[in-house]
């Protein structure tokens, strides 16, 4: 059976722990005194204040890996302990002579919709913690009419795997974690939750979808693989077997690769190459770090603009970059300025409908055309560059002239900044590169490199136009293809053409975690090659077996 | 009463961890009412659930009102949290 990896990509084994969806009950019936209703309400949220402290306080001496669930335990706090929530369930149990459970209910399901109905991404998750501090009131009221039938744990031996159709935090927290290895649910999503409480506790989470885990029964064995969303329960013993074998592997595979850190990413006969980290914001830094990044490689700006109302401001954006800066400080960090447009629509760009986005109004064409928005982020990278290692990138670039545009900006910024007094010392001497991903840009990059001072290639555009297939028309997916000889090609040509000009050439995607690819682009004298952090020691060692 | 008008300047407006920390310090005036108003919607400043109701981001104005003994010191220190 197959399902989304959603926790970390470990192997488990484990007897399945069945978490019954709770049989909390709502009494919709009308109740004499109403006094009385309102003292049994702010009892319960005592109570429930009370449980949600035991378990911050078991996470606080969990460490700085619990940081994440303690926030959200707070965040939990907070909305239970709420003043107009408080002031809403009363007014509802008087006005109605309902009893606390309807009041809670109801009131928690009205900030529900309210969330649910807000574009704001954050904002949106905040439903599904409404579901859970609603719960979290009806278990108290109920505790007081009859003993919680708690989950017995004990009862199990060894490790256990949580098995349930939808799983929510509190329910996790306040069990004993130790002994928890995974967590397989009907609903969920990468994003939820559950997900993120299991990446920090380190094991695997896999969803299954609706209705699929009916069979599984109390204390059944259970195997999850986190890396491929594969599960099953009561294994046979060829099953039992493959998976031990992929449990092995993997650590034998995390503990040598531990080796590469701190290595040099060279070949048996000396020649070296850069290995850097694609991120996508500033909370991407300590897995870049972790992984021994010899720099950042693509910075893409544009996950700052993405999923929120109006563009981030020259403060916000001179903060995430001057984060990166300072974290590899003495190494390059490469940003890639906007490149939004084609599949990355920016709701407040208003954009009209095109009906060939990826040829259309995007990327550097894009912030040309809206040189207000393009100079507050020429300014914040200026800014940002006390350093001196940030490097600008420019994307689907097709003229020189495009270069030659951005590059009067970018001078223009500067001298708003030294005006201002706000040009750190030597920033203005920022190198301005390009991405070599249009079949344009490889066909004249001998001109291009005489304009930049860097080339990346980006296999994902420049596959798909040189082979004119759509990335995400899965019909064409096999003409989408990294090795086909005009990609080599146009790799040859580019390395060689910039070269020429004395500039470096690097290549970013995740090309490099193709290890014929890799000996290709090693054998081309490639200059560096940015991958996402999870790659990098595989690469580095593959780069060291080369001969 | 006691009001000021003030522009968001924070980049998260009024999300997350500064909706927590402004429904805190609301919640030390005990005495005094205190409202959050942004295009004529009023929010009670001593609860987060009203606050993030708001959706207010960053670069919006809104308006601090205060009513009772600490009305101008409760003002002042929430504008400081939004500054």
């Amino acid at each position: 059976m197959k399902g989304i990896p959603a926790g970390s990509g470990s192997v488990a084994f484990g007897s399945a722990l069945l978490i019954k969806e709770k049989q909390l009950s709502i009494d919709k019936a009308r109740i004499q005194d109403v006094d009385q209703e309102i003292g049994k309400l702010r009892l319960a949220l005592e109570q429930a204040a009370s449980t949600i402290q035991q378990e911050k306080q078991g996470l606080e001496a969990e460490g700085d890996a619990a940081a994440e669930s303690c926030e959200l335990l707070e965040a939990h706090e907070m909305m239970l302990l709420d003043e107009e929530a408080h002031q809403k369930m009363e007014a509802y149990i008087c006005q109605n002579q309902a009893a606390a459970s309807l009041a809670a209910d109801r009131v928690f399901e009205e900030y529900k919709e309210m969330f649910d109905g807000m574009e704001d991404e954050y904002l949106k998750a905040r439903a599904a913690d409404c579901v859970d501090v609603k719960n979290r009131i009806l278990e108290a009221l109920q505790s007081g009419s009859e003993a919680e039938p708690a989950t017995d744990m004990k009862a199990q031996n060894g490790p256990v795997v949580l098995v349930a159709k939808e799983l929510f935090p509190s329910v996790l927290l306040s069990m004993d974690r130790s002994s928890i290895c995974g967590l397989l649910t009907e609903k969920g999503s990468k994003t939820s939750h559950i997900a993120i409480l299991a990446r920090s506790m380190g094991i695997p989470a896999i969803i299954s979808g609706e209705n699929r885990l009916n069979q599984i029964q109390q204390g059944d064995e259970i195997v999850l693989d986190g890396e491929t969303g594969e599960y099953a329960a009561c294994p046979s013993k060829e099953e039992k077997a493959h998976y031990e074998k992929r449990a092995k592997q993997q650590q034998e595979d995390a503990q040598s690769l531990q080796k590469m850190i701190g290595k040099e990413s060279v070949t048996q006969s000396g020649r070296k190459v850069r290995l850097l980290a694609n991120i996508g914001s500033p909370d991407d830094i300590p897995a870049a770090k972790k992984n021994d990044a010899e720099g950042i490689g693509l910075f893409r700006s544009e996950f700052l603009f993405m999923d929120r109302p109006q563009m981030p401001d020259e403060e916000e954006q001179y903060e995430a970059y001057k984060a990166a800066a300072n974290a590899f400080v003495g190494k390059e960090v490469i940003i890639r300025t906007l490149d939004a447009g084609g599949d990355k629509n920016i709701p407040y760009f208003n954009i009209p409908k095109e009906d060939n986005p990826f040829l259309g109004y995007r990327a550097i064409r894009l912030c040309l055309g809206h040189k207000a928005m393009f100079k507050i982020q020429l300014r914040a990278l200026l800014r940002a560059n006390a350093a001196g290692n940030i490097k600008i990138m420019l994307p689907l670039i097709c003229k020189v002239q495009e270069i030659q545009e951005a590059k009067q900006l970018l001078q223009e910024a500067a001298e708003e900044l030294k005006v201002q007094e706000l040009l750190p010392e030597g920033a203005e001497k920022i190198p301005v590169g390009i991405m070599i991903e249009t079949p344009a840009a490889v066909m004249i990059s001998d001109q291009l490199a005489k304009e930049a001072d860097f080339f990346s290639i980006g296999t994902n555009d420049l596959i798909q136009y040189t082979l004119a297939a759509d990335r995400t028309n899965e019909r064409v997916a096999d003409l989408y293809d990294l090795r086909h000889p005009a990609i080599r090609r146009m790799i040859q040509m580019t390395i060689e053409n910039g070269h020429k000009s004395k500039i470096p050439v690097g290549l970013c995607g995740e090309a490099g975690s193709d290890d014929q690819m890799l000996r290709f682009l090693l054998e081309e004298h490639i200059d560096e090659i940015s991958m996402s952090p999870g790659s990098i020691l595989k690469s580095r060692a593959a780069v060291r077996s080369f001969a | 009463m006691y009001q000021k008008e003030i522009t968001i300047q924070n980049a998260e407006g009024l999300h997350a961890r500064p909706a927590a920390a402004f429904a805190k310090k609301a919640a030390e005036y005990k005495g005094t009412k205190i409202l959050v108003k942004k295009d004529g919607i009023d929010a009670n400043a001593k609860s987060i659930m009203s606050i993030l109701s708001l959706g207010a981001a960053a670069g919006t104005q809104i308006t601090i009102t205060a009513d009772g003994p600490d009305e101008k010191a409760a003002v002042e220190a929430l504008c400081q949290i939004m500054a």
